[in-house]
């Protein structure tokens, strides 16, 4: 009977080196040295007025924002924090329509069209922004000038209203609004 | 040696091994999901309400739900529903980034015939349209109704998409147990 329980727990020791689960409980057992290498990645720091090169990625209109609304931008140039690339070129950026339409039924032109720049989404981390972009009125000479001469001065009254608008990859420059440690891509 | 006894070293052993590990899910075997943005053109804007467009776009994720395709909840802002264009090169990146597999973009128009004008388009991740789908409804003497017409026109149309690329649907869940009685 003893003897049986010896070859029994020699068996049974042979079948563990074979063992999938002990194999995957070695496999996940840190190397040393590997995991205090990877928590040891110095961060950098991306100091506070650094200056973020951005673009529109959608276009905005007097007619159609909002106040409140959000816009839809994009990271111009890649973002390094002294050599280091923190957050490359094409991330999302997301901004605030600060002045516009009040509400989404107001018809015509607002007054004025501001956008503020908000954050960088990188990953999970929100890198806080601050900067803004106003759209300069435009008026339509040719409108001008064909109300005028079909109407007079009414015509002219009727087609001097100014349109707001900004395009898409029209240029904003926006700064980093707090200090942000963040792990170098490269 | 002699004195090991062996049943407990054989549950030693057991627990030891433990049950074999599981192969992690694949990226295929997870559902895929859409990224959806609704558009209002300049013309439905001047000649109609935005109550319009809010109840078209409402009417059409009611029925993606309804059919299990399931819609990317966008982590830093609300659903797209705006009356100024986004280009189809930035909903991709932003859906991209969301987790979704595709883009869904419904626009919202207002012809000079027609009361309302229903365009649903899917684009893959690199931009290519998948497919694409318009109703429109101009009957009556007034558009009232005119929506709910047009949005049963592309639940008929979308019924023989569900499950292809741009409106995969999530696998049923079980079946709940029938009420007895019934």
């Amino acid at each position: 009977m003893k003897r049986l329980a010896e070859i029994a727990l020699l068996g049974a020791m042979l079948a563990g080196a074979g063992c999938p689960g002990l194999k995957a409980q070695q496999d996940t057992l840190p190397v040393a040295g590997q995991a205090d290498a990877r928590n040891a990645q110095p961060l950098v720091r991306l100091q506070e007025g650094a200056e973020v090169r951005l673009a529109l990625a959608q276009k905005v209109t007097g007619r159609a924002a909002v106040v409140g609304e959000p816009v839809e931008l994009v990271l111009a140039e890649d973002l390094r924090a002294g050599d280091a690339l923190v957050v490359r070129k094409g991330a999302r950026v997301l901004g605030t329509i600060i002045e516009g339409k009040a509400t989404e039924k107001k018809r015509g032109q607002p007054k004025h069209l501001r956008i503020r720049v908000d954050f960088i989404k990188a990953g999970d981390t929100r890198i806080m922004l601050r900067g803004e972009q106003e759209a300069a009125g435009k008026r339509n000479k040719k409108a001008m000038v064909a109300g005028s001469v079909a109407l007079g001065v009414s015509g002219l009254l009727l087609t001097m209203g100014k349109k707001y608008e900004i395009p898409v990859g029209t240029p904003v420059t926006a700064y980093v609004g707090q200090d942000v440690d963040l792990a170098p891509l490269e | 040696m002699k004195n090991i006894p062996f049943l407990p070293a054989l549950l030693a052993v057991a627990c030891l091994c433990g049950p074999s590990p599981l192969p992690a899910q694949s990226e295929a075997a997870k559902p895929a999901a859409v990224y959806f943005a609704a558009y209002r053109t300049p013309r439905h804007m001047r000649y109609s309400k935005p109550e319009v467009f809010h109840e078209t776009v409402s009417g059409v994720v009611e029925y993606l739900e309804t059919y299990r395709v399931q819609i990317v909840q966008d982590p830093v802002r609300k659903r797209i529903e705006t009356s100024d264009l986004i280009p189809v090169a930035t909903l991709v990146n932003i859906a991209r980034e969301a987790g979704a597999s595709s883009v869904l973009l419904l626009t919202l128009d207002r012809p000079l015939t027609k009361w309302v004008k229903i365009t649903l388009e899917a684009y893959d991740l690199s931009g290519a349209l998948l497919w694409k789908e318009t109703v429109d409804e101009g009957g009556g003497l007034s558009g009232k109704g005119g929506v709910k017409k047009a949005l049963g026109k592309l639940e008929k149309r979308l019924g023989p998409r569900l499950g292809q690329p741009g409106l995969e649907q999530a696998p049923a869940s079980e079946e709940k147990p029938v009420a007895s009685g019934q």
